[in-house]
């Protein structure tokens, strides 16, 4: 229990769907807007107010990862050559910008600038995300030290704010949305694909080392494997199929509430491996 | 531990750690009574570093059964804060330095105790000194009147051998009238019962010279853990080309750093000694010189009777047969040459030599033999015996090991002497045979209070067999028990039968400074000092140096030295004035003749030894013929062969097949770096830095055959009882073999002693535990 | 300057903890935080068993000082990795990024600590307490190129952390087993 880091597993899930939404529902207003069409625009409103809160949500998580909660605002002292410290500054920023942004999509101000903040903060949040991984890019942990995890990270946030806009905009049946839902259902598809070969090439690294062969053996025999494979990787893709097939106009709603939270979950479940696959082998030396 | 001692203990000018908050933990716990250890410390002893610029400082020696380490404390505010090595020629170990974890220990009794519970439920109440002396005056009146003074025992053991301690209790045990004492060291008793008739003297160390040696066999003991402050001297010698084996079935710490491991079955040790020795004599490799010159190897022994020949009007002086005048001579007359062998010559028909007896019995033992009885491979024992006996100057390394517990250990113990002496080792720089040591052999310490001499007759009570004597009322029922200084409840053998005795003693009184596995069983727990609580000498067998023991603190509550304990108890009993004496006063008593004063002692530790200290110089043994005497008539007294002979052991695979079909596992006691016996066992640092639970050391193989893995709980057990551990899976030990820790409290699951072997050995009244058969399973 | 280093001598290092105990004497360092550590270096085929002591390596490159996002340790002068305790937070970015598991937390005190070279007993000229306490004398403090003169070692040992992350300040004369 001790070794989830739960703190760090709700801060960086949270805060990358919260950056893959922005992302995402700045990707439907720029190459499918929705044109007037007030039940779109109002359904992705709820997703644009919703930024704000799971990124404070996260950030509060994250002190709680501190052994002295109450000197947290010291992590910003090595700008220099700590990524930790950098993290705290960009999400900082990112606190920052979804402020401005939810705020916008609350008081539905001019379009676009709300799209501009939206571009920003996907911009200043990927590069947040990236720092994010690179906090874990250490050359002592091997199974944390590589580009997987920076795609890993991104991945997540990708998914995360895909299934989020899918399901928003699910019950939403003009032309726009559905062209939004399949440019969403491809990116599902896409990032579980990558998603699937990023822990492919995970898997391949077995045996690299002593530790990173008991990472990689303790992520692949975990319950929170399977819980993943299902919630977060089979779940969506039957999702994202009945977008991309366009066999049906929506799924059923209760469906597209099991996804979300399923991937949600999913994520969780992947988050946890990935930090109790490294933490769990404490002392590593 | 109020909150002003904590913020006074942090080092000012640097910011470092603060106190942690673990003082709720010690409160949880500290209330005594509790089966279980405290969790943590009081609050000067963890969290920051103490400042120590108005430190007092005060000296103290490790004085329990190790090597009397010299210490330094330092103490702030009264309280002991730090424990370092003090003024020693070598480093104390992880154990001395923890003494700061002992003196200030939150489970510490505070107050006399009397059981509330049933025996071994751990409830008490405390009562006052006066209560708890009155008590135990009426329980010895009452068992006097009921039993007799046979109705009392007393056991004191390794835990203290500062002068004023287990001496003092003698004394009072003898002036109430004597008591039924509980005699045989279950350490070294063989050692005990051997060495002194065969070379004169025990605690003769080599330890001042084992950098000299050329070839140093380590057998049956572990000095990488035993003799560890000295074990770079070991390394030294090997660093100067000195090869070093290892005999163990364990690849134990010092065969890991060895040249050779070299694995045996246990309690097989004098096969190979004897097959060694028979290389050395049929290969001519003993040096005759010295044989003649330094052995009783040429004393005649009478075909008829079997004795040794003595000269006329002398009993320490025996008969040889002289090659010059052709006659039968005493072995010291000059000018002669005493014969090894007497074959053609007159007297062939009537006498042996003790050379022919000693070589009647090697010669049996072929290489192949030897490897069908020990397992050690015939060309090992052949290289073994030409590298040992041409490299000069060999050791062998004894420390009273783990080979000599066994069922004929005497034996064992002989057969290295035999080897020192055939091959001329004795005596020399980095040659030798190497026991615990110290000032015991040079000087003459004298008890701290004079004891009288118990009237009346008083049967004896075999260590071994404790547990099961005090059962059956052999020699006769006890109806008090003292015990102090000693561990019944982890060092016993078949401690499950001990712990029946204690509970079948109407009255038991244990005293100690910890609530230990022996305190549960008590009736009344008396809480005593310990080192840097109370003022004591230590001038005994482990340690060169004559040491003072100062009082640096006060002891907790209401604690109180052994002295103190027994002036009360003699106050009350009517004679108060032999013991109500200052302890200095009681020092000057024990140095007088000694040639060294208090106040020498104050100034610091005073060695009274020859430096370098070489046991036996130039040969001169301290028997009374100045020779070795390998014949021993002690061992044909009690119906064994007076020279060394080889007996297989029956609690052994090869021994009593019954029992091995039962039992096919050869348990062997090992000792740790964790504790001595079982002290130091509870202290959070060594549980901490080493282990805070059993574990038994199994080979692959046997573990595979039981479904065992690393880390799984498993149960040794035997007939006599189990012993719960955790397995340790791994190719350091021999297959067939498992090594158990002896120690272990109660309180962590008890002590290997459970099951350990509690046959008395027959020629010395040794211990007998590494000749234990057990079975392992997994713990359900 | 002057660097500080250990050199160690696991060939002669018989596991006695000695030096694990009187670090947590001298730092009185909470429970289960042990400022130096003994680890257990067994094979089976051929049976061998070695131990290896480590306190902080004071490394040349320190993970734990580029990693801390408060700056809470420096290398001074004198080459110690000095972790300035009052700044910690507790974060662990420096138990996870140290190779060689030194900084360790202390979840009652919610902070780290570490091994400081016994820097207040270095400046009072003495020996860190580890050293101090050897009775095999097998652990040399001095400085690191003035050991290298003096002694043969290396850095790095199959199962250890490969010595290129921090450039650890130690020399290692390896035990038996692994010289072949």
């Amino acid at each position: 229990m001790e070794t989830w880091e739960f703190p760090l597993v709700l801060f960086t899930v949270l805060g990358q769907w919260a950056i893959g939404l922005a992302l995402m529902i700045t990707l439907i207003e720029y190459i499918s807007p929705a044109k007037g069409n007030e039940a779109s625009l109002k359904q992705l409103r709820i997703g644009g107010m919703a930024v704000l809160p799971l990124v404070a949500l996260g950030l509060i998580f994250s002190v709680f990862h501190l052994g002295q909660p109450l000197s947290a605002v010291k992590a910003l002292m090595n700008l220099g050559t700590s990524m930790l410290s950098m993290e705290i500054l960009f999400f900082s920023i990112v606190g920052v910008l979804a402020l401005v942004y939810s705020y916008m999509w609350w008081k539905t101000p001019e379009k676009p600038l709300r799209k501009a903040v939206g571009a920003v903060l996907s911009v200043v949040g990927l590069a947040a995300i990236v720092v994010t991984s690179k906090v874990y890019t250490l050359p002592a942990r091997m199974a944390w030290d590589s580009w997987q995890t920076t795609a890993a990270f991104i991945l997540t946030a990708i998914l995360l704010g895909a299934v989020s806009v899918a399901f928003l905009l699910n019950k939403v049946e003009d032309e726009a949305s559905q062209k939004a839902k399949k440019v969403m259902g491809w990116a599902i598809i896409g990032s579980v694909v990558l998603i699937v070969t990023v822990l492919a090439l995970f898997a391949g690294t077995y045996g690299a080392s002593t530790e990173q062969s008991a990472a990689v053996a303790a992520t692949f025999s975990s319950g929170f494997f399977i819980a993943r494979m299902v919630l977060g990787i089979l779940l969506p893709v039957a999702f994202a199929a009945v977008f991309i097939t366009g066999s049906k106009k929506k799924a059923y709603q209760a469906v597209a509430g099991v996804t979300l939270v399923g991937v949600v979950l999913g994520e969780v479940a992947g988050r946890i491996l990935f930090y109790s696959s490294v933490m769990g082998q404490y002392p590593w030396f | 531990m109020t909150n002003e001692n904590k913020t006074k203990t942090k080092t000012p000018g640097f910011s470092r750690r603060t106190f942690i908050k673990g003082t709720g933990a010690v409160a949880a716990t500290a209330a005594v009574g509790g089966i279980g250890f405290s969790a943590g410390m009081p609050d000067v002893v963890e969290g920051a570093p103490v400042d120590l610029s108005n430190a007092k400082t005060f000296t103290s020696s490790c004085a329990m059964e190790c090597l009397h380490h010299n210490l330094k404390g330092y103490v702030v505010d009264g309280k002991l804060v730090k424990v370092e090595t003090g003024d020693d020629q070598t480093k104390a170990c992880l154990r001395g330095i923890s003494r700061t974890q002992w003196v200030n220990n939150p489970d510490r009794p505070k107050m006399p105790m009397l059981r509330t519970g049933e025996k071994g439920e751990g409830k008490w109440k405390e009562i006052s000194w006066d209560e708890a002396t009155d008590l135990i005056v009426t329980k010895i009146k009452e068992t006097q009147s009921e039993l007799g003074n046979q109705g009392i025992t007393y056991k004191g053991g390794s835990g203290n051998f500062g002068a004023l301690t287990n001496g003092i209790a003698g004394a009072f045990f003898n002036y109430i009238g004597g008591s039924t004492p509980i005699v045989g060291s279950l350490c070294c008793q063989v050692v005990t019962t051997t060495m002194p008739p065969m070379l004169g003297t025990r605690y003769e160390d080599t330890r001042d010279t084992i950098q000299d040696s050329k070839y140093i066999i380590v057998w049956g003991t572990n000095p990488a853990v035993t003799m560890q402050s000295y074990f770079s001297k070991y390394q030294d010698a090997m660093s100067k080309g000195a090869k070093m084996v290892t005999i163990d079935p364990r690849l134990s710490e010092t065969a890991a750093k060895s040249d050779e491991w070299i694995t045996i079955l246990p309690g097989t040790d004098t096969a190979l000694g004897l097959g060694m020795l028979k290389i050395i004599i049929e290969e001519k490799l003993y040096d005759q010189e010295f044989l003649l010159k330094h052995t009783g190897v040429p004393f005649l022994v009478d075909k008829a009777t079997g004795n040794q020949v003595k000269a006329e009007d002398n009993d320490t002086s025996y008969m040889v047969y002289d090659q010059i005048s052709k006659s039968i001579i005493p072995h010291d007359q000059e000018g002669i040459s005493p014969a090894l062998s007497l074959a053609g010559t007159p007297i062939a028909e009537q006498y042996n030599t003790v050379f022919e007896l000693i070589y009647n019995e090697a010669k049996i033992w072929t290489p192949e033999k030897v490897q069908e009885e020990t397992d050690v491979p015939a060309g090992t024992v052949v290289r073994l015996a030409h590298e040992y006996a041409t490299a000069k100057p060999a050791m062998i390394v004894q420390n009273m090991g783990g080979f000599q517990r066994t069922e004929y250990g005497s034996y064992a113990v002989g057969v290295q002497f035999y080897l020192a002496a055939f091959t001329g080792n004795f005596g020399k720089a980095g040659g030798g045979v190497c026991d615990a040591g110290g000032v015991g052999t040079t000087i003459k310490v004298n008890a701290a209070i004079p004891s009288p001499k118990p009237q009346g007759e008083f049967g004896k009570i075999l260590s071994p067999k404790l547990g099961e004597s005090i059962l059956a009322d052999t020699p006769n029922k006890i109806g008090f028990m003292w015990v102090m200084t000693t561990s019944l409840m982890t060092q016993f053998p078949n401690t499950g039968a001990v712990k029946e005795a204690l509970k079948k003693i109407p009255f038991v009184v244990v005293v100690d400074s910890l609530m230990t596995s022996t305190a549960l069983y008590a009736d009344l727990v008396l809480p005593c000092t310990t080192i840097f609580e109370d003022t004591n000498l230590l001038a005994n067998n482990r340690h060169h140096y004559v040491q003072l023991m100062e009082k640096a603190v006060e002891p907790p509550g209401e604690a109180k030295s052994d002295l103190e304990i027994f002036t009360m108890l003699a106050k009350k009993l009517g004679f108060g004035e032999a013991f109500d004496k200052d302890p200095e006063e009681l020092i000057r008593v024990c140095l007088e003749g000694t040639g060294i004063t208090l106040e020498q002692l104050k100034e610091g530790p005073v060695c009274p030894m020859p430096q370098p200290y070489i046991p036996y110089p130039n040969g001169k043994f301290r028997t009374p013929t100045e020779k070795a005497e390998l014949f021993m008539p002690m061992w044909k007294e009690k119906g064994f062969n007076p020279v060394v002979t080889y007996i297989r052991p029956n609690e052994f695979i090869n021994g009593d097949q019954a029992l091995a079909e039962k039992y096919p596992l050869m348990a062997v006691q090992r000792k740790t770096n964790r504790t001595i016996h079982s002290t130091f066992g509870n202290l959070p640092w060594i549980c901490e830095s080493t282990r805070s639970k059993a574990q038994v050391l199994i080979h692959p193989d046997d573990a595979a055959a039981r479904g065992i893995k690393s880390g799984d709980k498993v149960v040794a057990y035997n007939d006599r009882g189990e012993h719960h551990c955790l397995a340790n899976v791994q190719a350091h030990i021999k297959k067939g073999v498992v090594a158990l820790e002896n120690g272990w409290w109660e309180q962590q699951g008890g002590s290997s002693s459970y099951v350990t072997n509690d046959f008395v050995e027959p020629l010395g009244g040794g211990h007998s535990c590494n000749n234990t058969l057990v079975q392992i399973r997994k713990e359900a | 300057m002057a660097k500080v280093g250990f050199y160690y001598d696991m060939q002669n290092c018989y596991g006695c903890k000695t030096c694990q105990v009187a670090c947590k004497s001298e730092q009185k360092t909470a429970p289960a935080v042990s400022w130096r550590r003994v680890r257990d270096f067994d094979t089976d085929h051929p049976a061998s068993h070695a131990t290896l002591s480590m306190g902080c390596n004071h490394c040349e490159n320190p993970e734990c000082l580029k990693n801390c996002p408060t700056g809470a340790y420096t290398k001074l002068e004198n080459g110690i990795v000095y972790q300035d305790h009052s700044q910690c937070i507790g974060c662990r970015m420096c138990t996870m990024a140290c190779p060689y598991g030194v900084p360790q937390y202390d979840p009652e005190e919610g902070k780290v600590s570490k091994c400081s070279y016994c820097r207040e007993r270095i400046e009072q000229g003495l020996q860190p307490a580890c050293v101090e306490s050897c009775p095999g004398g097998n652990i040399v403090a001095g400085d690191l190129e003035e050991l290298k003169a003096k002694y043969q070692g290396v850095q790095e040992l199959p199962g250890m952390p490969a010595a290129g992350i921090t450039n650890p300040s130690i020399l290692i004369n390896p035990a038996k087993a692994f010289k072949k």
